[in-house]
C-alpha cells in the first residue's frame, strides 16, 4: 500500500478544513475525491503532497511516517498537478525538464521529447511557457509531472476549465496511465461521469469529512447518503414516513404511496420520516398499463422531455413528479410527447432508502 | 542664457578633446554607485528572499523596520557614517573618511532598504505558484532559491537599476563623506553643486547634461524590465 | 526587434557596462597605496585656484597625492582637531593660535597674505567711493542702510568681518544685513544680484571680477590684512598623522620654489598677484 492516512485533521484560524480523514491509496489504483467546493479536497491533496502539514493525524508512505522521514526523497516520489498550473518564465522545454534537472537525471532531451508527445505538444520545446493557452499549460504541467516517473500522481481537478481538445487529451492520458502504469493516482474532480468511468475507489468529501466511500461502481449506483445522491444529480428524491400494511412496507408520500423493500430496522427508524430515492433508469415507461411483478405502477402525464446525448430525460407527473431516463429509440417507438398519458412502473427494491435518515433535520432531507 | 550657449560649446569641445577631469568625474560616479549597488545586493537580495520564503517570529517586525529605514534621509546616513569613520569615531582607525570607498559604504547603506523592499516585492509576486511548483517538482533548498531568483529576474534587475539611479543623483551625503576632493572624491553630483556655488556654471551644466543623459538611458531598460511581468 | 530581445540587449549592455567599470576600477584600488597627505583648508583658498598651481610640483616631486579638503575655516580646524587631516592651511590667526595652544598643532608657519576688500555695486548707493578706512566704510554702509551680504558661515572671512563690525561698534540690522551661509564666490554673486556690499578676499574677487558688476570701494586698511599660516597636526595628539610628509609640504610651501609660485599666481591673468608670499626663513 502506498499511502495510508490515519485520523487526519486540519484546522486553520479556528476553521475546520479536514475532519478525521482515514483512507488508503494503493499502487496501480485510481482513487477519486469528489465533493462540492470547499469540501477540503484540494487541502487533502496538498497535505498528501507535503505542501501543507496536518493539524492532527498521521500519514504513512510505504509504511514510513511522513513526520519521520526526510522530506526531499519522499517529495521526489510524488507529484501534485495543481488546478491552475504555474509555468516558469522560460521555455516549455525548461519547464518540462525541471523535475529531471532537480534530480540530476540524464537523457533529458529524449525524455522531454517523449513526454511532450504523450500530451500532443511535440515540437513546442522552444515556446515561451507564458504564452501558452490554459489547455496547453495544463498539458505541459502534466508532461512536467510525468517526465520523472513519479510513483504517486495527485491531480486537482485536472480537466477543470479546459478546452475540449485539451480535455480529451488529458483524460485519455490519465486513463492510459491508469491502465499502463503502476502509478497510484489520486484525482479530485467535479465531473461525476468522469469519476464514474475512471475511479476504482471513490471518497466523497463534504465539509472536511468523508461522508461516503467505497468502490466506484457501488457508490454511483446506490449511494448511501442523501447528500451524495443529490450531489450526484440523482433525481427522484423523496421523503416521507414508512408504515407497514399487509406485510408490505410503504413510503407515504401523501399524494401517493410507494411500496418499498425494507427491513424491520428501517421500518422502526423510518416511522418518523425517511429519505428515499429512485434512479431514473430503473423506471419503466409504457403507454398502456403494464402488468408485471413490479409492485409500483402509477399513471401520469408527461410534463417535460429533454434530450441528453443519446438519451431522453422525461418527467411525468403522477401526483408527484418522477424523472425517467430512456433511449431516444424507445421514445420514438412509443411516440412519447409532452402531455401524453403514460404509465410508470418500478420495483419495490428499486427504491433506495437512505440509511442516514437521521439527517432529516427539521423534516428536511439534506 | 549665455551660460547655456557656452556650455553647449564646452560640451562639444569636451566631446572632441575628451577632457580628462570630466571623464574621471563621470567614471567615479559610475564606479561608486555601481559598487554600492553591487555590495548592497549581497545583503538586500538574500534578505528579501528570506523574508519571502520563511515565516519566522519577528518577520513582520523586520519588514516594518526595512520600510521605516526607507524613510531615513540620506544626510542622516551621511552624518552617522561620518561620525563612525572619523578618526574620533569607532571605525576611525581604518582611515576611510574622505575616500571613495567611504562614499561606497554610505551609498550602500542608503540603498540597502530600497533594494530589500523592492526585491521583497519582486519575490512576493512570484512566490506562491513558483515556490510550490518548484517544491512539488522536487527542488531542494538551493535549487528553490535559484529558481526564485530566475523567476524574479526582471523585477530584480529593475530594482537594482532603480537603486543605481537613486545613487547616481545623490549629492549631499556623498559630499559629506567624500569631502568633494579634487581628483579623488568628486562625482558628477558633488561637482555640479560645487561648481554652481563657485559660480562656474559651464562645467556644472556640462556635467548636468551628462547626468541627465545617463538617467534617460537608464530609464529605457528600466521600463522594459518593469513591463516584463508574469502573465 | 521583439520586446524580449530589446529588454535583454539593454540589460546586457548595462550589466556589461557596470561590470567593465568594476573591473577597470580595480587598478584604482592599487593607487590608494600611493602616499597621501590630507590638507584641510578654506573654500576661499581652494576657490582662488592657487592650490591647483602650487601643489602639483610638490606632488610630482615627492610622489605624493595631496588631498585637499576645502571647507569653512571652523570646519577645517575641526577636521584637523579630529585627526581627519594631516595639515591645515587657514587664515584666522586667533583660531590658529588656539589650535596650537590646545596641542593639536605643532607650529605655525607663515606662508603668505592677501587682503580683504570691501566691494560694492558700481552705482555705489552709499557713496563710499574710494576709501581707505574700513571702519568708516562700515559706518557709512550702516548709516545708509545699504545692503550688505555676509558669508555667515564661520569662515575666516566671516570671522574677519564680524570682528570689524565689533570694532566699529555697529550691530548690523536685519533690514539691510544678509547672511548667505555660503562660500565667497556664492556670496559675491548674491551681492551682485542684490546690488549690495560685501567683504571679500581679493583673490576670489579678482577671479570672478569679469562676471560681476561690483567694484572695490575700500582697500589698503591694515585691519583688512589676511594672513595665511600652515600648521601640521601634532603626531603626539594623533599618532596616525603623516607628520614627516606634512613637514615636507611645509618646507616646500615656505621654501623658494613654493614662494615663487605663490608670488607669480594671478599676475598673468589679473596683472597682480593674488597673494603676497611672506614666509619666514627661520626653521
Amino acid at each position: 500500500m502506498r499511502i495510508k492516512v490515519e485520523n487526519l485533521s486540519k484546522s486553520l484560524d479556528g476553521k475546520v478544513i479536514l475532519n478525521n480523514i482515514n483512507l488508503k491509496i494503493q499502487e496501480k489504483r485510481a482513487t477519486c475525491l469528489i465533493g462540492p467546493n470547499g469540501a477540503g479536497k484540494t487541502t487533502l491533496l496538498r497535505i498528501l503532497n507535503l505542501l501543507e502539514k496536518p493539524t492532527r493525524g498521521k500519514i504513512y508512505y510505504d509504511g514510513k511516517d511522513y513526520d519521520e522521514v526526510e522530506r526531499l526523497p519522499l517529495q521526489r516520489r510524488m507529484i501534485l498537478l495543481a488546478q491552475e498550473p504555474v509555468m516558469f518564465n522560460t521555455s516549455v522545454f525548461n519547464n518540462v525538464a525541471y523535475g529531471l534537472k532537480m534530480r540530476k537525471k540524464k537523457d533529458i532531451k529524449e525524455k522531454v521529447k517523449r513526454v511532450l508527445e504523450m500530451v500532443s505538444l511535440s515540437g513546442m520545446e522552444d515556446r515561451s511557457a507564458l504564452t501558452l493557452s490554459g489547455g496547453e499549460a495544463q498539458r505541459v504541467a502534466l508532461a512536467r509531472a510525468l517526465v520523472f516517473d513519479p510513483e504517486v500522481i495527485f491531480l486537482d481537478e485536472p480537466t477543470h476549465n479546459l478546452d475540449p481538445i485539451s480535455k480529451k487529451i488529458v483524460e485519455d492520458l490519465i486513463f492510459h496511465l491508469k491502465s499502463e502504469s503502476q502509478k497510484a493516482m489520486v484525482l479530485s474532480t467535479h465531473d461525476l461521469s468522469f469519476a464514474e468511468r475512471f475511479a476504482h475507489r471513490v471518497h466523497f468529501l463534504k465539509k472536511g469529512k468523508i461522508v461516503e466511500e467505497g468502490e466506484a461502481r457501488r457508490i454511483f449506483s446506490s449511494p448511501s447518503s442523501f447528500f451524495s445522491a443529490r450531489f450526484m444529480g440523482i433525481t427522484n428524491l423523496f421523503q416521507g414516513k414508512l408504515f407497514r400494511e399487509d406485510e408490505a412496507t410503504f413510503l407515504d408520500l401523501e399524494k401517493l404511496r410507494i411500496e418499498v423493500a425494507s427491513s424491520n430496522q428501517d421500518l422502526k427508524a423510518g416511522k418518523n420520516g425517511v429519505c428515499a430515492f429512485l434512479r431514473p433508469e430503473e423506471i419503466l415507461v409504457s403507454t398502456t398499463p403494464f402488468v408485471s411483478s413490479a409492485r409500483n405502477c402509477f399513471q401520469g402525464k408527461i410534463t417535460k422531455m429533454e434530450e441528453r446525448g443519446g438519451l431522453v430525460e422525461l418527467t411525468a407527473d403522477c401526483g408527484i413528479s418522477f424523472v425517467v431516463v430512456l433511449t431516444k429509440r424507445s421514445r420514438d417507438d412509443l411516440n412519447l410527447i409532452p402531455g401524453k398519458k403514460v404509465h410508470l412502473t418500478f420495483k419495490a427494491s428499486a427504491v433506495h432508502l437512505v440509511p442516514d435518515n437521521i439527517h432529516t433535520k427539521g423534516g428536511e432531507c439534506e | 542664457m549665455a551660460y547655456l550657449i557656452e556650455s553647449l560649446h564646452k560640451l562639444t569641445e569636451f566631446a572632441s578633446s575628451f577632457d580628462k577631469e570630466v571623464l574621471s568625474i563621470v567614471l567615479l560616479s559610475f564606479r561608486v554607485s555601481s559598487t554600492a549597488v553591487f555590495l548592497s545586493s549581497f545583503v538586500s537580495l538574500p534578505l528579501g528572499l528570506l523574508l519571502t520564503l520563511k515565516d519566522f517570529p519577528g518577520r513582520r517586525v523586520i519588514i516594518s523596520i526595512v520600510n521605516s529605514l526607507l524613510m531615513v534621509p540620506a544626510v542622516a546616513i551621511g552624518l552617522i557614517v561620518y561620525l563612525l569613520l572619523s578618526r574620533q569615531g569607532p571605525l576611525g582607525a581604518v582611515g576611510l573618511l574622505y575616500t571613495s570607498w567611504a562614499m561606497v559604504v554610505a551609498q550602500a547603506l542608503l540603498v540597502i532598504p530600497i533594494i530589500t523592499s523592492l526585491s521583497l516585492a519582486a519575490f512576493q509576486s512570484v512566490k506562491r505558484g513558483v515556490r510550490e511548483t518548484a517544491l512539488t517538482l522536487g527542488a531542494n533548498l538551493r535549487q528553490l532559491i535559484l529558481t526564485m531568483f530566475k523567476e524574479s529576474r526582471y523585477p530584480l534587475l529593475a530594482a537594482l537599476i532603480m537603486a543605481f539611479a537613486r545613487l547616481i543623483g545623490e549629492t549631499g551625503m556623498t559630499m559629506m563623506i567624500g569631502g568633494n576632493i579634487r581628483g579623488s572624491t568628486r562625482v558628477m553630483t558633488t561637482t555640479i553643486a560645487l561648481e554652481t556655488m563657485k559660480g562656474r556654471f559651464e562645467l556644472a551644466i556640462v556635467l548636468g547634461i551628462i547626468l541627465l543623459v545617463v538617467c534617460g538611458l537608464i530609464s529605457i531598460p528600466l521600463q522594459l524590465l518593469q513591463g516584463a511581468g508574469r502573465r | 526587434m521583439s520586446t524580449k530581445l530589446q529588454r535583454n540587449l539593454w540589460t546586457g549592455l548595462w550589466v556589461g557596462l557596470v561590470l567593465a567599470l568594476e573591473v577597470s576600477s580595480l587598478p584604482f584600488l592599487g593607487q590608494a597605496a600611493k602616499r597621501e597627505l590630507r590638507l584641510a583648508t578654506t573654500t576661499s583658498t581652494e576657490n582662488s585656484g592657487l592650490l591647483d598651481v602650487l601643489l602639483p610640483p610638490f606632488e610630482e616631486g615627492y610622489g605624493v597625492k595631496v588631498k585637499v579638503i576645502a571647507v569653512g575655516t571652523g570646519a577645517a580646524i575641526r577636521i584637523a582637531k579630529d585627526g581627519n587631516a594631516d595639515i591645515i592651511l587657514v587664515h584666522a590667526r586667533n583660531l590658529e593660535d588656539e589650535f596650537i595652544a590646545q596641542g593639536y598643532g605643532t607650529k605655525r608657519y607663515q606662508v603668505m597674505h592677501n587682503d580683504f576688500v570691501i566691494v560694492g555695486p558700481a552705482e555705489d548707493v552709499a557713496k563710499i567711493e574710494s576709501e581707505k578706512d574700513v571702519l568708516r566704510t562700515l559706518k557709512t554702509i550702516a548709516a545708509n542702510k545699504a545692503g550688505f551680504v555676509s558669508r555667515g558661515d564661520n569662515s575666516g572671512t566671516h570671522i574677519k568681518e564680524t570682528s570689524l563690525w565689533e570694532i566699529s561698534g555697529i550691530k548690523p540690522e536685519e533690514s539691510w544685513y544678509l547672511q548667505s551661509g555660503s562660500g565667497m564666490a556664492s556670496t559675491l554673486r548674491i551681492a551682485n544680484e542684490k546690488r549690495a556690499y560685501t567683504l571679500s578676499d581679493r583673490g576670489t574677487y579678482l577671479y570672478l571680477q569679469k562676471e560681476l558688476d561690483l567694484v572695490i570701494l575700500c582697500e589698503g586698511d591694515g585691519r583688512l590684512f589676511n594672513s595665511y599660516g600652515v600648521i601640521p597636526v601634532s603626531p603626539e595628539r594623533h599618532t596616525w598623522v603623516k607628520y614627516d610628509l606634512a613637514m615636507k609640504l611645509v618646507k616646500y610651501i615656505t621654501g623658494k620654489e613654493g614662494q615663487e609660485i605663490i608670488g607669480q599666481y594671478g599676475v598673468a591673468e589679473f596683472g597682480e598677484p593674488l597673494f603676497i608670499p611672506d614666509a619666514q626663513e627661520d626653521h
